[in-house]
């Protein structure tokens, strides 16, 4: 009778040793895989930023460029005399310049902007999620294969726009 | 005829005096308990911050009564709660930078300016870059900054942005345009720290 108490009590043991055992096994292993992947160009894209800058962008090149075209007009009129005309031409080509330069420069300054603040609500972001890694790609050569359960660009766009409104 | 002038005349002057209205002998305790239950929820607990790179910014919504309060003292509660009465149009927001080393963000690592012009720009420019957002989508710009210099003691620049004619009961957003560490925009809005409960 002792003998089959003890069998039962090791029987019970083993299965309670063996559940333990599987579930470390799966929490080790479920934080392991915690590995997702963004298409960075969808990101970019929709994130309200990227927008607003470009708005931003978009009303000051308006705005030099209407500057210039006024200027141009003012150019072509003949009634100028040869020193004003000198004059004229010499602030229509140093507005020109600074015109390039601004559209050289903005869309630079801001993506690289755009970019720090991805990265700063995405490291947030992971730590609340405990993701391990986040890959970004925005083509099909450096990512061969992800399955679509591991694309949380959707669901990163969402907190990053709620997080640049401050919600 | 005399006399019944007279009876009317006390009866009308009685008539006067019965109709004034009766002062609130609890005034001051409801006062207290509203400012108890302000100072219990937080006088500093509506903030937001937002960290981009190694900065981060921290808004923090401010009641304006513990200012007043701290300035006049709490003996006279009636005459706080008339000066707020006064000035309850008015919004205060403090305003934190943090580097997260601990770093001097004055340098010129951070800023592109010279100290002294760094200073200079938290005392004088940095109103131009702060404005605040009604729920109604109005516009308030600011209407002054005031730079706590801590003289390399704390770890952080704090200043006080000051803005006017709000409804004391509008929810805001805040909007940072930083110029002086180039992070771009900024958003902050207020969260009441509590949930309230329909009774």
């Amino acid at each position: 009778m002792p003998q089959h108490k003890l069998t039962t009590q090791s029987v019970i043991n083993v299965v309670l040793i063996c559940s333990l055992i599987i579930l470390v096994f799966f929490q080790f292993f479920s934080q392991d895989t915690k590995v997702v992947y963004i298409n960075s160009a969808k990101l970019f894209e929709g994130f309200a930023m990227t927008k607003e800058m470009k708005r931003v962008g978009e009303k000051e090149f308006n705005s030099r460029k209407s500057q210039l075209d006024t200027l141009y007009s003012v150019l072509q009129n003949s009634s100028l005399t040869s020193i004003r005309k000198e004059q004229l031409m010499q602030d229509f080509i140093s507005k020109k310049q600074e015109f390039e330069k601004f559209n050289q420069s903005y869309p630079q300054e801001q993506t690289s902007k755009i970019w720090s603040r991805i990265k700063s609500y995405t490291s947030e972001f992971s730590k609340d999620k405990k993701y391990k890694l986040v890959i970004s790609s925005d083509n099909l050569q450096t990512i061969l294969f992800a399955d679509e359960k591991i694309d949380i660009t959707d669901e990163l766009l969402t907190y990053l726009n709620k997080k640049y409104e401050g919600l | 005829m005399k006399g019944y002038s007279c009876i009317i005349f006390i009866f009308f002057l009685s008539l006067l005096t019965s109709c004034k209205k009766e002062e609130n002998p609890n005034h001051d305790s409801e006062i207290r308990d509203r400012y108890f239950n302000l100072e219990k929820i937080g006088w500093k607990s509506r903030s937001y911050t937002q960290v981009v790179d190694d900065i981060g910014f921290t808004a923090i919504e401010v009641p304006i009564q513990y200012f007043l309060l701290k300035s006049q003292g709490v003996e006279n509660l009636s005459h706080i709660d008339s000066l707020y009465e006064e000035n309850k149009r008015e919004r205060v927001i403090e305003f934190v930078f943090q580097q997260d080393e601990e770093k001097d963000l004055l340098n010129q690592d951070f800023t592109g300016l010279d100290f002294t012009n760094s200073v200079k720009y938290m005392s004088f420019g940095l109103d131009k870059d702060f404005y605040v957002v009604t729920s109604k989508k109005d516009t308030i710009a600011c209407s002054g900054v005031n730079f706590e210099r801590n003289y390399k003691i704390a770890p952080f620049q704090k200043v006080l942005l000051f803005f006017s004619g709000i409804d004391p009961n509008d929810k805001i957003q805040l909007i940072y345009n930083d110029y002086l560490f180039k992070k771009g925009t900024l958003k902050f809005k207020f969260k009441d720290p509590f949930t309230p409960i329909a009774l």
